[in-house]
């Protein structure tokens, strides 16, 4: 005997609503404790790695190519300048909402960092690849991302 | 690194069956456990296999977040036949099953196998900020963005560092909506111009709304097994020759912005396997990731197919249309067929079986014995997976 063949045409009638909230505190770690408190005295902390002479802004605790340890190099200052390395204006917040204020987000190769650090531009109207720009520090800072406001043109 | 073990212990491993439930926009009339048990029937049919006695290993494709459980592995079995039997779940795309499965063949210890992967995307009631979690929390995740921000910064190193124009990715994605229609497993078949694309909403500049994959429901079942087990069965083998997955790097500070170097260490890896050193002349027909439609670009680099910068002007000619020489996402892509996630891997598997074994009907691309599938996993991760597919 064929089998009764069912199918919905409309919406089911019947679904169960479920989800969870899902907190957490990050730990930055012993080196980005270093970083987050070298932002709190406007400091750009940056470690090279010796054994293939990477830097990386931020630092690392590890070089991710050759795998040696970082923690007990020595953690130099960068000068507060970089070169844009790609940006996008974003217009949509991380819900999928359209943003009041649409703004930049760029990678920002910050002078003497092999690496690219992410975060706003501001103060710029039509930003472009290679433009150079520098930090914008907050008024207080508090060993956060946000001590930096953004970076503007230099 | 997968290599092709030398010697006579090693049997070759084919697909000999795929079944696909979908791709649709959302599916609301089956639950997930209904979805996946239908195009698990479609594969053991088309393999001449009957799941609790034949399969030796099962793997299924899934995370907890896109499903709504944790644990959501425990879930897997009973739709795939697989209840009181191996299991095993990858939390990746579809492919990087295919390449575990690859591997336990190989071993001698299993004769055939399982892979599953699926989309439920349309049960989540909050998709962007499941995926929003993916981005790192310390250094990415505190700015209040979309997640397509990540892709767009790519698209624009892309596009400065090789010259690349708005309107030639825009092409990619009207190619791809027009073979979606001719795609039963499409969800988004359609005839759209150029500019319908480039008058579509910006998401994060330069990335338009038309040029991203949209999301679709769906599941995909893979019947692989060695050489004695095809030559018992009445089925058509479609062979792996080579397969392989890599990541870049998960950091944005470190990741290559500009030339998807993931592809490449797939590419390097699949293709010393399959003895590929010409993939434009070797291999038929590519089924590549486009879920943002200049990736299907900027992969087809990276892969060794083109230089850099040099695939704009192969799709501007029409090489990469059904009836051209490197036909490209027949299927219709990610793009056509809808953000499947971890089943857009066996997307482009499904196209491919379909092609090689004579099945694609309208679509079909004549003469075409080799194909490329190759899978990125999206936005944040730099993570690929490749494999090629022959019909000999």
């Amino acid at each position: 005997m064929l089998p009764k063949r069912r199918t919905m045409t409309d919406a089911p009638t019947h679904e169960v609503r479920g989800g969870f909230p899902v907190h957490f505190h990050y730990t930055v770690g012993i080196v980005g404790e270093i970083f987050f408190n070298g932002l709190k005295e406007r400091k750009l902390l940056a470690v090279t790695c010796k054994e293939c002479s990477k830097t990386y802004f931020p630092p690392r605790m590890y070089c991710e190519d050759c795998f040696a340890e970082l923690t007990n190099e020595e953690f130099k200052t960068l000068e507060q300048e970089g070169t844009v390395e790609s940006f996008t204006k974003t217009y949509k917040d991380h819900r999928g909402n359209s943003l009041s204020e649409p703004y930049y987000l760029a990678l920002i190769k910050i002078k003497g960092s092999d690496t690219v650090f992410f975060h706003k531009l501001i103060n710029v109207d039509e930003p472009n690849i290679g433009m150079i720009v520098k930090p914008v520090w907050s008024e207080t800072t508090k060993a956060s991302l946000f001590d930096i406001i953004g970076f503007e043109p230099a | 690194m997968l290599e092709q073990p030398k010697g006579e212990t090693m049997k070759r491993v084919a697909i000999i069956g795929v079944g696909v439930e979908g791709f649709r926009p959302a599916i609301r009339d089956l639950s997930y456990k209904e979805m996946v048990y239908r195009a698990a029937v479609k594969a053991y049919t088309k393999a001449d296999i009957n799941p609790r006695e034949e399969v030796d290993t099962f793997i299924s494709c899934e995370e907890d977040f896109s499903m709504g459980t944790s644990i959501t592995d425990e879930y897997a079995p009973d739709q795939l036949g697989g209840a009181q039997r191996s299991v095993q779940t990858i939390t990746g795309d579809g492919i990087q099953g295919m390449a575990a499965a690859y591997m336990q063949i190989a071993t001698g210890m299993f004769d055939v196998a399982v892979v599953e992967a699926q989309s439920r995307i349309s049960d989540m009631l909050t998709p962007n900020q499941i995926q929003h979690f993916a981005l790192d929390p310390i250094f990415v995740r505190q700015f209040d963005s979309t997640h397509h921000s990540i892709a767009a910064l790519e698209k624009q190193a892309y596009q400065h560092a090789f010259g690349v124009s708005d309107e030639v990715i825009a092409e990619v994605a009207v190619k791809n909506y027009q073979n979606a229609i001719l795609n039963p497993i499409a969800a988004y078949g359609m005839k759209a111009t150029k500019e319908d694309i480039l008058d579509t909403e910006v998401v994060s500049s330069p990335l338009r709304e038309g040029e991203i994959a949209e999301h679709a429901d769906g599941a995909i079942v893979v019947v692989m097994a060695n050489e004695d087990v095809v030559k018992q069965k009445n089925v058509i083998p479609v062979w792996i020759k080579g397969i392989s997955y890599a990541t870049n790097t998960p950091n944005v500070e470190t990741r290559d912005w500009k030339t998807a170097k993931y592809a490449t260490l797939c590419a390097d890896r699949a293709f010393k396997m399959a003895e590929i050193t010409n993939p434009a002349s070797q291999i038929d027909i590519f089924e590549i990731d486009d879920t943002y439609a200049f990736k299907e670009l900027q992969h087809l680099e990276a892969l060794g197919v083109f230089k850099f910068g040099e695939a704009s002007k192969a799709l501007t000619d029409g090489r990469f249309n059904r009836s051209g020489d490197l036909p490209v996402n027949v299927s219709g892509g990610v793009l056509g067929v809808g953000n499947g996630h971890d089943a857009n891997g066996l997307q482009r598997i499904a196209e491919l079986v379909a092609q090689l074994t004579g099945e694609a009907g309208r679509r079909s691309v004549s003469g075409a014995k080799t194909g490329l599938a190759f899978s990125w996993r999206g936005v944040p991760t730099t993570a690929g997976a490749l494999a090629i597919l022959s019909a000999e």
